[in-house]
């Protein structure tokens, strides 16, 4: 019973990671996913806000088109825990930014290599960090606001309220710092301290939208 | 008779509705229509199965299990269909066929390619193109590519054209040639019930009105008609609902026997369609006991 358990888990994880994985992309006209590339690719050092753009992109067409045709009872009659489906949207996120950083880390590099004149990675290191870490966090706000409200928005809508819930945290950052500049920016431990903080508000965030999720009643 | 589906004292409460101590079950191997009037409860029953819905109370097993507690391995055997089938439009048939085969253990790629041609489906095209005909067919023929034994459909046959609902109703009539295969289908459209069905369960404002084999329906329900005068206080309470008319009554029994043994030169007493049934109850009449 276990192993069948496992086999029907590791299956429908992938599969539902392939599904969240290729509907923004199918949204695409594969011309717009080259030119991404390209632009990710000869950037330089700001190619970074824009592949972190690209994967805010992803992840809200992603949710939108669940929205859009409404899909959620559908998905729920496939044989797939509901957990599984939550975790998913969680994970498929993650890997998305982590993917892009990866991939800009790895063509910031590439074009230092050929441009000395770019600044090492090692400057730019925190800037990435807490970037990354904003996006992580937009996550984890707006994944249980999706997941309690499900049905209730249109796509346009769920794509503001992401961008709008990242811009948020970018000016209440800005403000924090503006008023606690010199005691926060002396902290030594302030990357490892905000890195704690988004693990933690990402699992009560997972916490929060299998809760909503598993009560929601998909009707519709 | 060993049962594939068994529903125990289902109840579910909504806002203005209420779903009421609910039982039914069916054998393996047999065709359950599921008929009510339009809000009668029968798409809360079939989410209810499906989990979409949670039940306020009551017990659902499915090939002898729980529903909630063996709910994946369940509905890898299952084969559903809703009455407006929700796929991501934007895809065509192809890619929204690569998206949902591997969540099922049974996928069949033959027997998909094989309903597809039979149903003449443009693979290539994209979903939001397709008729609500074409569409039905589409969920119909993922609901079947993956041996589903237990097949659950709500509302099929609305809105579509009569070739396909006869197609439709011939192709669930040879699923079930394979004894261990069985299906429940949500219908208003009484007639395709009365072709294939050999169970029926009416639903009528959230109660079970009956359950039982089709025959039996036929045989036991009937439409009385005679003259208003006849109809005194202690013969009303004979029948299921009344209507009376300037030139005569008309009236449902659920005891047609011994209506016709007992009243046989006085009134008229005819078999009692399911749409007949479905009229009078959801009408309801001057002796409405419902």
């Amino acid at each position: 019973m276990i192993n069948s358990n496992t086999s029907y888990h590791t299956r429908n994880l992938a599969a539902l990671l392939k599904k969240d994985f290729l509907i923004p992309l199918y949204t695409m006209k594969p011309v717009q996913v080259v030119a991404f590339v390209l632009i990710i690719l000869f950037m330089g050092s700001t190619s970074f806000t824009l592949s972190m753009a690209v994967a805010l992109v992803l992840i809200t067409t992603g949710i939108s088109m669940d929205e859009k045709y409404k899909v959620d009872s559908f998905l729920c009659s496939l044989p797939v825990k509901r957990s599984t489906i939550v975790f998913t949207k969680y994970l498929n996120a993650w890997l998305l930014i982590l993917g892009f950083v990866s991939f800009t880390v790895i063509s910031h590099m590439v074009t230092n290599l050929v441009n000395p004149s770019e600044p090492e990675f090692i400057s730019i290191f925190e800037g990435v960090l807490y970037s990354f870490l904003i996006m992580f966090n937009a996550v984890g706000i707006f994944l249980p606001a999706h997941f309690k409200f499900i049905g209730n928005f249109n796509k346009s809508v769920l794509s503001f309220a992401f961008v709008f819930i990242v811009v948020a945290i970018f000016v209440v950052l800005i403000i924090f710092l503006i008023f606690y500049s010199e005691t926060i920016l002396d902290e030594p431990l302030l990357p490892v301290w905000c890195t704690i903080g988004t693990i933690l508000l990402n699992a009560i965030s997972l916490f929060l939208s299998n809760y909503f999720y598993k009560k929601q009643e998909l009707t519709i | 008779m060993e049962n594939i589906l068994e529903i125990k004292s289902l109840c579910k409460e909504y806002e203005g509705f209420k779903l009421d101590n609910v039982s039914f079950s069916i054998p393996y191997g047999y065709i359950m229509g599921l008929i009510g009037p339009n809000g009668a409860g029968k798409t809360t029953i079939i989410k209810s199965i499906m989990n979409l819905i949670r039940k306020t109370s009551g017990e659902i097993t499915v090939f002898g299990q729980d529903h909630i507690q063996h709910e994946v391995e369940i509905k890898d055997r299952i084969g559903f269909v809703y009455d407006h089938p929700p796929f991501y439009d934007h895809l065509s048939l192809e890619k929204m066929k690569s998206i949902i085969a591997p969540f099922y253990t049974n996928w069949d790629e033959v027997l998909f390619r094989r309903y597809i041609s039979e149903f003449e489906l443009p693979l290539k095209k994209k979903i939001e193109t397709l008729s609500r005909g074409m569409r039905m067919k589409y969920a119909l023929t993922i609901a079947l590519s993956h041996h589903a034994e237990l097949i659950i459909m709500d509302e099929p046959t609305s809105g579509l054209d009569p070739v396909f609902r006869r197609e439709l109703l011939e192709i669930l009539s040879g699923l079930i040639q394979d004894e261990r295969k069985s299906i429940l289908f949500s219908t208003h459209i009484t007639s395709d019930l009365e072709r294939i069905a050999d169970f029926i369960t009416y639903i009528h404002k959230g109660k079970l009105i009956f359950s039982c084999p089709k025959d039996d329906v036929m045989d036991l329900w009937g439409v009385v008609k005679g003259p208003n005068n006849w109809l005194d206080q202690d013969k009303q309470t004979l029948f299921t609902t009344v209507k009376k008319g300037e030139y005569g009554f008309e009236a449902l029994t659920s005891d047609a026997k011994s209506i016709r043994r007992e009243f046989r030169d006085e009134v008229i007493v005819e078999k009692a369609t399911l749409e007949d049934i479905m009229y009078f109850t959801s009408k309801g009449g001057e002796n409405d006991k419902q």
